[in-house]
């Protein structure tokens, strides 16, 4: 019983490492520039105004619902003239 | 419009190792910014007529194609609806198509080639010869076409604000729960470069990132010359969905490193809200080199950064070799596993102690190694999937039509 278990588990972990291991190589041999710009280089000044951990459901349903309600963030498009500008 | 060599009056192209205008003719090389407006000969593309008008009926399959006059041979050169500067069909000199320029909003900068064509070749193949599963007929491709086109871009300051709940794994003794986090906050972002070409997927253009911003000069025609060139095509209401995706993913990437002592951390729960500063909005031109070529009747398209050199695609994989390796190193590690596990489950199963506890940490010690097992499988499958997704991006016919329905 215990070799039938050992031989189970070593197929599962024998397999799933070497799994893990080529496709890590095939990544790093075929997948070429797989990454955007990074967040450093276009953000800064990152505030977070709440911060609420361990929450409860209710907490979790309602966070941040008055917060996203804010006029300044609501982006009405550009002036006319400027509107037509990107359009044209 | 074209610029003339001011000692032969032969066309200039931009030549991207030099940084100049060089005549094809006689060689004279000239700084771009030498040339004044006044010396530079546009293209008088006012008689510029819709394919449909010029070719009647037939032309129907023709949409959004535009006939204009070489200027040097005055042979008809053919342009979609996007296109601003191409090559002439049967002269192979460049074109700018002036007035597209002039009638769209003009960009106000371009990042120049710095890059020639055979510099992209050259780096494109050093790269796939350091590939483990790149077939060997890859790694000696032939090129079936080369294209340096100027991408538009939107570069775009805005201001974002967002509320996101996140879910995350904590540890409390034997237990493992699952627990939720909160965090909103405001970001300010500059300089971000957004893809102003529909016809090119968000995702190709991204991936080409990053750019030197600060190696932007004013936009001067002359750059274009030798080069293909699309202008925006985008609506100001698909620039703020982009703005507002790409500013949501920076986002979620700090909100989730802000939490601290949880594993397997993802956003549950998301409201964005993206407002761009609209009077300090950048239209720039960037450049990039398009290598095709064809594998197994697939054609695919390589990108390469024209400023920095970086590559972008997905490699076909040597199949045989890749699952040869891996069965081979599945059963030597399987192996490995046996002798190792064997003599340790044995001493756990066969200890004398037979109290309820002990039971419980040899039951845990099978479900420890069977999550193992299942997570590694999950990583590498999960990593084979997503170079599966760059292959068929890189073999996607609207990156391919991108580049290949010019004039050559």
């Amino acid at each position: 019983m215990i070799a039938f278990i050992s031989v189970i588990l070593s197929i599962g972990i024998g397999f799933g490492l070497a799994c893990l291991i080529f496709a890590n190589l095939l990544a790093k041999s075929n997948d070429i520039g797989n990454s955007i710009g990074s967040a450093s280089q276009y953000s800064r000044g990152i505030v977070f105004d709440r911060r609420v951990d361990r929450m409860k459901k209710d907490e979790r349903e309602n966070f941040g619902l008055s917060y996203m309600n804010d006029e300044k963030y609501i982006d009405k498009g550009p002036a006319a003239d400027k509107k037509v500008e990107i359009q044209r | 419009m074209f610029t003339q060599c001011r000692n032969c009056a032969g066309q200039l192209v931009f030549d991207p190792e030099k940084q100049k205008l060089v005549c094809k003719y006689c060689g004279s090389e000239f700084a771009p910014e030498e040339f004044a407006q006044s010396e530079k000969e546009y293209l008088l593309d006012k008689k510029a007529e819709s394919a449909q008008d010029i070719y009647g009926e037939d032309a129907k399959d023709m949409m959004d194609c535009y006939v204009y006059l070489c200027h040097s041979c005055g042979g008809e050169i053919i342009i979609n609806g996007t296109e601003a500067s191409t090559k002439c069909i049967y002269c192979g000199n460049s074109n700018v198509v002036f007035s597209r320029i002039a009638r769209h909003k003009r960009p106000q900068f371009i990042i120049p080639f710095k890059l020639t064509k055979d510099d992209a070749v050259a780096e494109v193949r050093k790269r796939f010869r350091k590939g483990m599963f790149i077939p060997r007929e890859i790694k000696n491709f032939e090129v079936d076409n080369v294209r340096g086109i100027y991408i538009p871009y939107w570069i775009v300051d805005c201001n974002h604000k967002a509320s996101v709940v996140i879910q995350g794994q904590v540890s409390s003794g034997k237990h493992t729960k699952t627990v939720f986090y909160g965090r909103a906050g405001r970001m300010e972002m500059k300089r971000l470069p957004l893809d102003a070409s529909k016809m090119l997927s968000d995702e190709s253009s991204s991936r080409l990132e990053p750019y030197n911003l600060n190696a932007m000069k004013p936009f001067d025609e002359d750059y274009l010359l030798g080069f293909y060139s699309n202008i925006s095509d985008i609506t100001y209401r698909d620039l703020r969905s982009a703005a507002n995706a790409r500013a949501s993913e920076y986002f979620n990437e700090y909100a989730i490193a802000d939490v601290k002592g949880a594993s397997g951390k993802k956003v549950c729960k998301q409201t964005h809200a993206t407002v761009i500063d609209y009077s300090n909005l950048n239209y720039a031109m960037f450049p990039a080199w398009f290598v095709t070529y064809y594998y197994k009747g697939q054609h695919n398209t390589i990108l390469v950064n024209g400023q920095s050199g970086k590559i972008v695609c997905g490699v076909p994989w040597n199949k045989v070799l890749f699952y040869t390796l891996l069965i081979v190193a599945g059963i030597a590690l399987t192996v490995t596993a046996f002798i190792v596990m064997r003599p340790l489950l044995e001493s756990i199963f066969t200890s004398t102690s037979r109290s309820s506890s002990s039971s419980d940490s040899r039951g845990k010690i099978l479900i420890a190694i069977v999550c193992a097992a299942i997570a590694m499988f999950s990583f590498g499958i999960s990593k084979i999937m997503k170079v599966i997704k760059s292959i068929n991006l890189t073999q996607d016919n609207a990156i391919f039509n991108f580049v290949k329905k010019r004039q050559e």
